[in-house]
């Protein structure tokens, strides 16, 4: 991907500049510095979206929700901010057990 | 027994006085007739911190895109407040090194404190605060006064991590029912001795009951909301086994979306591994 436009910070700083062809590394520290959007020059390709989302054994599922409901005991999980947590949390759990 | 977070600091042997490099860079800071030069002196004089301030430039934390090599281009970048904050950190890990035991792994307190300390400067980015990089330092100390009980008072903490596990109750609530105080007063209280911003001295009091700070109401909510988060993660532990409770006016005074809540938390991920080789290694 190659920037069309300059890409700057909350203070105003460049970070980068038109025409550099993006990198991962570039992209890391885009998002380090909070940057969410850019602008590219190139052709729009059609997202591939995939055809279903993999299911997870229930199993696996009800143990990683126990165990971070162990965790959040204290927490109130009807703010909506506790529950995105846990529900990241439960997410995170089922992807290191994998 | 230590009556106060004021005493229990002002006894310990490894915190009653600030970092002496600190103290010599804020002075040269304050003094107008000094200069970039002056400060590098001092900096490049203390071979290990300059090494240290080195590595933090050119980590992930700050993304320079360029390498910065020595300590006047360092010094040219960061900032002034940024770079004493950058020192202060340093060097409060530095004292604690050897701290740990079976009870507090010193590499796992600090692991908590980096992911807190990401979270926050993430939080502050999106808000667009100045000296977001601040907000890094204060996630990195908003735990040190746990340490500090420990070194002061071990058992204290044996017992309350003991207790923590039979009666199933957050481990800040049980150190203040045993000293009076939590680790979070004792924080601030080191704050407060070692003459830092007012604000950091707030914040870093108040992280568990944000609603308590008066002045620094935004700050405080930031550093609460950070350690919430920090906690869920179990990146490292500062023997904290339950996820506080959120304030919910503190996250709201935030105006955070929540689907920026996903977006830290992948920050923290990202940045966790080389901040702490930033930090911790050599």
């Amino acid at each position: 991907m190659i920037l069309s436009s300059d890409v700057k910070d909350s203070y105003g700083r460049t970070l980068l500049r038109t025409g550099v062809s993006l990198t991962e590394k570039h992209i890391t520290m885009l998002k380090a510095w909070g940057v969410t959007e850019i602008s590219v020059k190139g052709e729009e390709k059609k997202e591939e979206v995939p055809a279903t989302v993999p299911d997870v054994d229930p199993k696996r599922l009800a143990k990683a929700e126990a165990d971070a409901r162990l965790m959040f005991r204290f927490a109130d999980l009807k703010q909506p901010p506790m529950k995105e947590l846990f529900d990241l949390c439960v997410s995170c759990q089922l992807k290191q057990s994998l | 027994m230590y009556r106060s977070p004021l005493e229990i600091v002002r006894n310990s042997a490894l915190v009653s006085s600030a970092p002496l490099v600190y103290s010599k860079v804020k002075d040269i800071i304050e003094d107008p007739r000094s200069s970039l030069a002056d400060l590098a002196d001092i900096i490049s004089g203390d071979a290990a911190l300059s090494a240290r301030l080195l590595k933090i430039a050119n980590s992930s934390l700050f993304g320079f895109p360029e390498k910065v090599e020595t300590i006047t281009h360092a010094l040219s970048i960061l900032g002034t407040e940024q770079l004493l904050d950058l020192i202060l950190a340093t060097s409060v890990l530095n004292r604690f090194k050897n701290i740990g035991s079976d009870l507090i792994t010193v590499e796992s307190f600090w692991k908590h404190s980096i992911a807190c300390g990401i979270a926050a400067k993430t939080i502050a980015v999106y808000r667009r605060e100045i000296n977001a990089e601040r907000f890094y330092v204060l996630g990195l100390l908003h735990d040190i006064g746990r340490l500090i009980i420990f070194e002061n008072a071990p058992d204290i903490i044996r017992a309350a991590v003991e207790q923590q596990e039979q009666r199933q109750l957050p481990l800040y609530q049980i150190e203040k029912e045993m000293l009076g105080y939590d680790h979070a007063a004792v924080g601030g209280a080191l704050m407060k001795t070692w003459k830092l911003p007012a604000s950091m001295e707030e914040t870093v009091a108040f992280h568990h009951n944000p609603l308590e700070a008066a002045q620094y109401p935004v700050e405080t909510a930031i550093i609460h909301v950070a350690d919430i988060i920090a906690t869920a993660m179990k990146l490292g532990s500062s023997r904290e086994y339950f996820v506080p409770p959120l304030e919910l006016e503190a996250w709201k005074l935030l105006e955070l979306p929540l689907s920026q809540l996903s977006f830290i938390w992948d920050q923290v991920d990202r940045q966790f591994i080389d901040t702490v080789g930033t930090f911790l290694f050599d």
